[in-house]
C-alpha cells in the first residue's frame, strides 16, 4: 500500500508555518499556574431580595474550576453569598457578582453598596438572559444608570471602547465584542449590541455592568441550563476572567 | 569560589533523581524506538542514510522536548575559597607595644612567643608549610619565627587590620597573629570583621600579655557627623556621630547635641578600656520647613552639619507582584490620595496579564542592573517567589539598596518566602524566614484543590451560599519599642487603628541589627514588619497580605491605610544626600604638621581656620570631587597648641564647622599601655572559626572552610528561545527532508 499523500507547495508551506506557529506553545508545558498563587479568595454573589440572585449560583463551581484551571488566580471552589443588608459580610470580598442592583430599594442597602465601592471594593452585574428575570434589557441598563447615579453620585456608566483593556487582559475577546447568551438559544440582534458598561470613578473603574447573560452561558448543569453553541461556556468564561483580572490589576 | 550544580525542575523537582533519571531514559529510549520503527516502515523505499537521517532529526526533536519536560535548572552554589597547599601564616606584632617590658623585665612578644611554641607542635600535625611575616606599620616577610621576632626595631604604630588583611590577600589555610590586639591606626574594625567572616579563613590570635602598669593618656576623634541633605517637614530623621577613642581604663564620655543652637539630647557613651568605635545615632524632628544646623559636641570636640527641611518632595515607586492578588488595586489607592507618589507597576509575565499603562511604556520586567533602578526611591516585592527572580534581578536589588535604595518584600505565603533561602536577596533581609509548612509544591496544591472541588461535587455544600468565614487579626507595637525614625510609623496612632491582616508568613527570627516594628496583637507575638539598613540603603520585611481587607472593613473617610502605608514607605526611603558639613582628614593634628579637612558642597566654599586666640585665616580650597560626590578641600598647618576651629561657608551662606585639638605631637595609642584587646581578638577570632589561644587544647585541627554554599540560585534553562528555534529547525529539516524524499 504506497501511503504517501500528495501535498501541495502550498499546503507544505503552511505545515511548516503552522509548526513555527505552535511551537511557544511548547511552553504550555511551563505554565505552573498553582506554583504562583497568592492569598486565598472567594467568589461572591450578592444576595439581594430578588428571587433570582442565585438563579445559576449552582453553576459557579464550574467557573471556579476555570479560574483554577487558566489562572494563577488563588480562588476558593465554592460559592459564598454576601447578603446586601449585612456590611462586614460585603467587605471580605474584593468583588460582588450580582445578577441586579437596582433590585436593591432599600436605603440600607444602597448605602452599603456605595460604601463597599468607595472603600475600594467592585461591583459586577451580569443581567441573565431568561425573559422572565430581564423583561427589557434597554430599561435593566436604565435602570442601573439610575441606581449607580442616585447612591454614587461621584460615578457614571460609560460603554468601554473595543479597545480596552478588558478584551484583552488575560483572554483575547474576538473583535472585542463580549459573548451574548441567547433565551432559548434564539439570537437577538438588538440585545447582541450591547457592550460593556463601566462604573467609572474618576478614572478608577469601581463596577461593571453586562447585558450579556455570561452566568447563563456557563451554565450547563441546573435547571435553568442555557441553549447555546459549543465553546460558548467558555467564551463566558473567558470575558468573565477578562473583567476579574481587569478589575483587580488595573492601573499596572 | 563558584560551582555550578543541575536539578530537575517543575514537576519532577521533588521526585528523588534516580526515578526522574529513570523515567526520562524510558521515555527517550521508547520515543527512540518508535521513531526507528516509524521510518523503517516507511511508505517509500528509502536509501539508509536518508533513513538515518530522517530518523535522527525526529529523535533530536523527542529528546529537546524531554529536555523541556525535564525543565534542569542550573544551580550556582558560591562557597569559601579553599587553599589545596593548607599553608599556615604566622604573623607576629612587631610593634612599641610588644617591645614595652613591666616591671619584672617581661614584654608581651615574649609572653606570646613562649606560648605559641607550646602549642606550634600541634598547629605544624595540622599544616605541612608555615610562612612567618612580622608587622607593626607595614607587614614584612620573615625567613623563620627567630627571624620575626629579632629583625628590626619595634614599630611606632600597629596596623594589625591591614596586616591580617593582606594575610588574607595570600588565601593561607588559616593565621595565628602574635599580637596583643591593639590597633592603632584609624581601621574600622567592625569593617575588617566582616570581611575577614567573608573569607573565611580561620585566625588564631596568641595573646601577648605583661604587666605594665595603665598610662595616663587617652585620644578622641569625633571623625564624622552625618544627617540628610534634604528631609520633609515634620517627620523625624537620624542625626549620627561617628567617634574614635582610646582610653587607658573605663569611663564614660559626655555627648550632646544642639539643634539651631538648642540642646536636643545628650548622654554619656560608655568607653572600654582599649580602643573604641562608636556611632551615636539621635532622632531629630524635622519641624518646620527651613535650615537645621546640627551641632554635635563630644568631650573636647564638636562638629555641625546642616540639613534641609523640605515641604514635599515626589517619590517614586516601582511595584513588582508576583502572585495574582487583590493588594495591588487597594494599594495603589492608597497611594494616589497623595500625588506626591509616583507608582510604576510590573507584573511577573508568567502571570499572563496583559494591560497597557496610562501613562506610556513601562518596564517589562524587573531590572537586571541596579542603574535602572536608580530612578525609584523605592522598589515594592509583593507575593513574589524565588524562582521568578534572576540572579541579576536579585543582583540588582542587593546593589540598589548599597547603594541608598529603598526595598519593601511582602510575603504573606511562608512557603514562598521560604525558597528565598540562601539567596542575596534573603541576605539583606531583616528577617530570616521559617522553613514554610504549608503546601510548597504545586502538586501538593493540586490535590488540595482538587479534594476540595471532589468534597464539593459529593455534596458537601455546608458552605455553599453561605459567607466566608475569615479573621482579621490586628498588628500590634512589640514591646519596649525603641523610638527611632521608622517607629514613627505608628507614633499617633491608636490601638484601633493598627493594620488587620488575614495570614502571615512565619519568621525565624530577626537579624542582629534589625528593628521590630510590629508584631501580632494576636497569639504569641509573631513578627509582621521589620526594617533593618543595609549598605546606604534600608529593608523591610511585611509578612502579611496587602492589607487590603483591612481598607475594606474600614469607613470610605478613614484615612489610616493611606497613613500606613505612605508612612511606611516615607521611613524606607533613602535619606536625600549628604548634609553639608566639614570633615577633618587628619587624625590626631599636630603643631607644625598641615592638617586636612574636606567639605561636600556642589560650589566651592569658602574655608577659614580659626587659632585658639580666635586669629581668622582664610584657607585656599581645590576640587576633590569624585564619582561618589562633590569634594572641596582644604589644609592648613597650626602653629600652636590648643582648640582649633574651621569653618567652611558654602554659596547659600549655611555654615559648618569643626572643633578640634591640637596637641605638640601626633597622641597615638601605642604607648599608652592599653592592657591586651582579649575580647575583640577572641570575638575576631571566632567570627572567623579559629580561636584566642590559651593552650594546645584551643588550637584544634581547623574544620574544612564550611561546606554550606552562600548562595543558591535556581535558573530554569529550558524555556529559552534558542532552545525552542533549535527544534523548531530541527522539525523544519525533518520536513523538508520528507519533503525531497516524497514522504509528504
Amino acid at each position: 500500500m504506497n501511503r504517501t499523500v500528495e501535498l501541495s507547495r502550498r499546503r507544505f508551506l503552511k505545515t511548516v508555518l503552522a509548526g513555527a506557529a505552535l511551537a511557544p506553545g511548547l511552553t504550555v508545558f511551563g505554565a505552573d499556574f498553582d506554583h504562583l498563587r497568592g492569598d486565598r479568595v472567594g467568589w461572591v454573589r450578592l444576595k439581594t431580595s430578588s428571587p433570582y440572585w442565585k438563579r445559576h449560583a449552582a453553576a459557579d463551581p464550574i467557573l471556579t474550576k476555570f479560574f483554577h484551571d487558566e489562572t494563577a488566580l488563588n480562588i476558593d471552589p465554592i460559592w459564598y453569598a454576601a447578603d446586601v443588608s449585612q456590611m462586614r459580610e460585603l467587605c471580605k470580598y474584593p468583588l460582588l457578582f450580582s445578577q441586579n442592583v437596582a433590585v436593591v430599594t432599600d436605603q440600607a442597602g444602597q448605602d452599603n453598596i456605595a460604601e463597599y465601592i468607595r472603600r475600594g471594593g467592585f461591583v459586577l452585574v451580569d443581567a441573565c438572559c431568561n425573559r422572565r428575570v430581564t423583561p427589557d434589557f434597554d430599561v435593566f441598563l436604565e435602570q442601573h444608570i439610575e441606581f449607580f447615579g442616585a447612591v454614587l453620585p461621584e460615578s457614571r456608566l460609560v460603554l468601554l471602547p473595543p479597545t480596552h483593556d478588558i478584551y484583552s487582559s488575560h483572554f483575547h475577546i474576538p473583535d472585542s465584542k463580549p459573548p451574548h447568551t441567547f433565551d432559548r438559544g434564539v439570537y437577538d440582534p438588538h440585545k447582541a449590541q450591547f457592550g460593556l458598561y463601566g462604573l467609572m470613578i474618576g478614572g478608577r473603574m469601581a463596577g461593571l455592568v453586562d447585558l450579556c447573560g455570561l452566568q447563563c452561558g456557563w451554565d450547563r448543569v441546573t435547571e435553568n441550563a442555557c441553549v447555546a453553541p459549543a465553546g460558548h461556556e467558555v467564551a463566558c468564561m473567558e470575558m468573565l476572567v477578562n473583567i476579574y483580572i481587569y478589575a483587580m490589576m488595573q492601573g499596572v | 569560589m563558584t560551582r555550578v550544580e543541575w536539578q530537575f525542575g517543575g514537576w519532577l523537582r521533588d521526585w528523588p533523581a534516580t526515578a526522574a533519571v529513570a523515567l526520562l531514559a524510558a521515555l527517550a529510549i521508547t520515543g527512540i524506538i518508535y521513531v526507528v520503527w516509524f521510518y523503517r516502515r516507511a511508505p517509500r523505499e528509502l536509501a539508509p542514510h536518508a533513513r538515518w537521517l530522517l530518523a535522527g532529526l525526529r529523535a533530536a526533536v523527542v529528546l529537546l522536548l524531554l529536555l523541556c519536560l525535564a525543565n534542569p535548572e542550573r544551580v550556582e552554589k558560591t562557597g569559601p575559597p579553599k587553599n589545596p597547599a593548607r599553608t599556615l601564616t604566622v604573623l607576629v606584632d612587631r610593634s612599641a607595644s610588644m617591645a614595652t617590658p613591666d616591671y619584672r623585665g617581661g614584654t608581651r612578644l615574649a609572653s606570646a612567643v613562649r606560648l605559641w611554641k607550646q602549642v606550634e607542635p600541634a598547629a605544624r600535625q595540622n599544616f605541612p608549610s608555615v610562612n612567618y611575616r612580622r608587622f607593626a606599620n607595614n607587614v614584612r616577610s620573615a625567613a623563620s619565627l627567630d627571624d620575626a621576632i629579632n629583625a628590626g626595631a619595634p614599630g611606632s604604630e600597629t596596623h594589625l587590620f591591614a596586616a591580617l588583611r593582606q594575610t588574607l590577600a595570600e588565601n593561607p589555610a588559616a593565621i595565628v597573629c602574635l599580637t596583643d590586639g591593639l590597633d592603632t591606626s584609624t581601621d574600622d574594625p567592625a569593617q575588617f570583621s566582616a570581611e575577614a567572616s567573608a573569607r573565611g579563613v580561620p585566625i588564631y590570635f596568641v595573646p601577648g600579655q605583661n604587666h605594665l602598669p595603665p598610662g595616663s593618656g587617652s585620644s578622641l576623634e569625633l571623625r564624622e557627623v552625618q544627617a540628610p541633605a534634604r528631609v520633609l517637614r515634620q517627620t523625624e530623621f537620624t542625626a549620627t556621630a561617628l567617634i574614635l577613642a582610646t582610653v587607658p581604663q573605663d569611663q564614660e564620655l559626655p555627648a550632646g547635641l544642639w539643634v539651631n543652637g538648642k540642646k536636643t539630647a545628650s548622654t554619656q557613651l560608655a568607653l572600654r578600656v582599649g580602643r573604641n568605635t562608636l556611632s551615636w545615632p539621635v532622632t531629630v524632628n524635622s519641624g518646620e520647613p527651613g535650615t537645621l544646623t546640627l551641632e554635635f559636641r563630644i568631650g573636647d570636640q564638636s562638629a555641625s552639619c546642616v540639613a534641609d527641611v523640605i515641604e514635599s518632595t515626589t517619590m517614586d515607586v516601582l511595584y513588582y507582584q508576583g502572585a495574582l492578588q487583590w493588594g495591588y488595586r487597594f494599594l495603589r489607592g492608597a497611594l494616589e490620595s497623595d500625588p506626591s507618589f509616583r507608582l510604576t507597576a510590573i507584573l511577573n509575565p508568567a502571570l499572563q496579564v496583559q494591560l497597557t499603562t496610562a501613562n506610556g511604556p513601562t518596564l517589562a520586567d524587573l531590572p537586571e542592573d541596579a542603574a535602572d533602578l536608580k530612578r525609584f526611591q523605592i522598589v515594592i516585592l509583593a507575593h513574589v517567589f524565588a524562582d521568578q527572580l534572576t540572579a541579576k534581578q536579585q543582583q540588582a536589588l542587593v546593589d540598589y539598596v548599597r547603594g541608598g535604595g529603598g526595598v519593601l518584600f511582602i510575603a504573606p505565603d511562608s512557603a514562598a518566602a521560604a525558597g528565598f533561602s540562601g539567596t542575596p536577596l534573603e541576605e539583606m533581609l531583616p528577617v530570616v524566614f521559617a522553613a514554610g509548612n504549608e503546601p510548597a509544591n504545586s502538586a501538593v496544591q493540586q490535590m488540595q484543590y482538587q479534594l476540595s472541588m471532589n468534597d464539593q461535587q459529593g455534596g458537601d455544600e455546608s458552605a455553599e451560599g453561605e459567607s466566608q468565614e475569615i479573621t482579621l487579626k490586628p498588628f500590634a507595637l512589640p514591646p519596649a519599642a525603641q523610638r527611632s525614625a521608622a517607629n514613627a510609623l505608628f507614633a499617633d496612632t491608636n490601638e484601633d487603628a493598627l493594620p488587620l491582616y488575614a495570614v502571615n508568613a512565619k519568621v525565624r527570627s530577626v537579624k542582629p541589627g534589625a528593628e521590630t516594628l510590629a508584631v501580632s496583637g494576636a497569639g504569641a507575638p509573631e513578627v509582621l514588619l521589620a526594617r533593618q539598613q543595609f549598605g546606604n540603603g534600608f529593608t523591610a520585611a511585611l509578612t502579611t497580605d496587602l492589607l487590603w481587607r483591612w481598607e475594606l472593613s474600614l469607613p470610605s473617610g478613614n484615612h489610616a491605610v493611606e497613613r500606613f502605608w505612605q508612612q511606611l514607605l516615607l521611613s524606607l526611603a533613602p535619606a536625600t544626600g549628604e548634609g553639608f558639613r566639614v570633615v577633618k582628614l587628619t587624625p590626631s593634628p599636630a603643631v607644625n604638621a598641615p592638617v586636612l579637612f574636606s567639605a561636600n558642597t556642589e560650589k566651592a566654599p569658602v574655608f577659614q581656620a580659626v587659632s585658639p586666640a580666635g586669629a581668622r585665616q582664610r584657607l585656599a580650597v581645590t576640587d576633590a570631587t569624585t564619582a561618589d560626590g562633590p569634594s572641596w578641600q582644604a589644609d592648613f598647618t597650626p602653629t600652636t597648641t590648643g582648640r582649633w576651629e574651621v569653618d567652611a561657608t558654602d554659596s547659600d551662606g549655611r555654615q559648618a564647622h569643626v572643633v578640634f585639638p591640637v596637641g605638640k605631637k601626633p597622641a597615638s595609642a601605642e604607648m599608652m599601655n592599653l592592657p591586651p584587646d582579649l575580647a575583640g581578638m577572641k570575638e575576631l577570632a571566632e567570627l572567623t572559626g579559629g580561636a584566642l589561644v590559651q593552650d594546645p587544647t584551643d588550637f584544634q585541627t581547623p574544620v574544612e572552610p564550611a561546606a554550606k554554599p552562600r548562595a543558591k540560585t535556581p535558573q530554569p534553562l529550558w524555556d529559552s528561545g534558542l532552545l525552542l528555534l533549535v527544534m523548531l529547525g530541527l522539525y523544519a529539516t525533518e520536513l523538508i527532508a520528507r519533503r525531497r524524499w516524497k514522504l509528504l
